[in-house]
């Protein structure tokens, strides 16, 4: 049988871990509030972009369309880039992206198609490696950043970009985890090169293709549009996806927080039980001590 | 008066969003007014002032920094790169801005990209003027 004064460090112990879990749901409710705002106030951008570019694509012959919007002409070599969270203890998140590309990888490859990677977060190259060592072109961290930028995007599209405009692959998928709810997040992934150009939903139709009329001409305009929709695209995804880590962190430190109650009661009714156990044992030997005299 | 919807996004937030009556564009082509039931276009821009009327006749003023317009009959979107009130900006701050581009340019090597800094900085030099004209004015 434990000692009671064991039995009881058991319980303070696990009372410290629920402080600490529900601390933790705490902070990632705020954050997740403060995600939540950046995410809408992104959106009404990104989607005006998507539409601009909707419109624009329609009056340009796929001839004379930059590759960005057109491709390469051939698909054989592929470049996943995998946007995962800095921190862990938030449930299946970096897992489950992980797994969506890794899935996606192991696909491509057995097409006999090429692959490479890039990891925007630290999380998810922890878990890439051990499978696609040699095929992880770079690692983003954004461990310092607290609130993320456009500027941040902007690194990575630059990044991507350079590499595309290198040849180095010809068709660019992105990674995150969308947010839906709290306890709803879905691991996305979007083709963002060559670019996605079908309607978004929602959104009303504006007019013909070819109805617009362009300064200085469709080229030049799409040819600055088209690197600037990377980035807006990748910004998107980082502030869905922090939203997303914020709702799993949540949920999963709600249940951590849960478990840890069951487990002190469990323990208090353990720990009682051995010491009425122990008073009865002192009381029986104690009677039994006197009737002997 | 007639007026049309004008929506100024940047990539951080929906900056301003109303039923105005006319706003100066400032296109790479040269600056344009907007009025209700203008041609269809899309144009790029240039640095500059976007100055917009409301419908109750006041007005108010945004510095842009590259980007894209959107026209239709019926509204008007800018898809700003940057934006800050025109009020803060300074010839200062823009004499800063075209020093970074300027050391960007240093370190561009492609031809276009080359090309485009210059007409940026160029850009960046005529909207100094402007602004330093307005204060001094």
């Amino acid at each position: 049988m434990p000692s009671l004064k064991s039995l009881r460090t058991r319980i303070a112990s696990v009372k410290a871990t629920q402080k600490i879990t529900k601390a933790m749901q705490m902070v990632a409710a705020a954050k997740l509030r403060r995600a939540q705002m950046a995410a809408e106030a992104a959106r009404p951008y990104a989607s005006r972009m998507q539409r601009v570019l909707t419109n624009l694509s329609a009056g340009v012959p796929s001839s004379s369309a930059p590759p960005l919007l057109a491709g390469t002409g051939s698909d054989a070599r592929h470049l996943l880039i995998v946007c995962t969270a800095e921190r862990g203890l938030c449930g299946a998140f970096n897992s489950s992206i992980a797994r969506l590309a890794r899935d996606r990888a192991n696909a491509l490859m057995s097409e006999g198609k090429s692959v490479k990677l890039i990891c925007v977060g630290k999380k998810g190259y922890d878990i890439l490696k051990r499978l696609f060592e040699k095929d992880i072109l770079e690692v983003v961290e954004l461990r310092g950043v607290k609130q993320i930028g456009f500027g941040n995007a902007q690194a990575v599209a630059d990044k991507v970009i350079a590499r595309f405009a290198n040849g180095e692959f010809d068709v660019a998928t992105l990674f995150y985890a969308r947010f839906r709810s709290v306890i709803q997040q879905i691991p996305t992934a979007q083709r963002i090169i060559p670019a996605d150009t079908t309607p978004a939903e929602g959104e009303p139709e504006t007019g013909a293709p070819g109805f617009y009329e362009f300064e200085p001409d469709e080229g030049e305009i799409l040819t600055s549009l088209l690197p600037r929709n990377i980035a807006v695209q990748i910004y998107r995804a980082l502030l869905e996806n922090v939203a997303s880590e914020m709702g799993a962190k949540m949920s999963a430190m709600d249940s951590a927080t849960r478990n840890a109650g069951e487990m002190i009661r469990k323990q208090t009714i353990f720990y009682n039980r051995t010491r009425q156990a122990m008073i009865t044992k002192e009381l029986i030997e104690i009677i039994s001590g006197a009737e002997a005299l | 008066m007639a007026t049309f919807r004008f929506e100024l996004v940047s990539p951080d937030q929906l900056l301003y969003s109303a039923d105005v009556e006319s706003v100066v564009v400032p296109g790479t082509e040269g600056e344009f007014t907007v009025l209700p039931n203008h041609a269809p276009l899309v144009t790029s821009l240039r640095s500059g002032g976007v100055i917009l009327v409301n419908g109750d006749r006041s007005s108010k003023e945004f510095a842009v920094f590259g980007g894209v317009a959107e026209v239709t009959n019926t509204s008007l979107t800018i898809l700003a790169e940057r934006t800050t009130p025109l009020k803060e900006v300074t010839p200062a701050g823009l004499d800063q801005e075209i020093l970074t581009a300027q050391t960007f340019l240093e370190a561009a090597h492609g031809e276009a990209e080359k090309r485009l800094l210059h007409e940026k900085i160029a850009q960046l030099r005529e909207f100094k003027d402007v602004v330093a004209a307005r204060q001094s004015g």
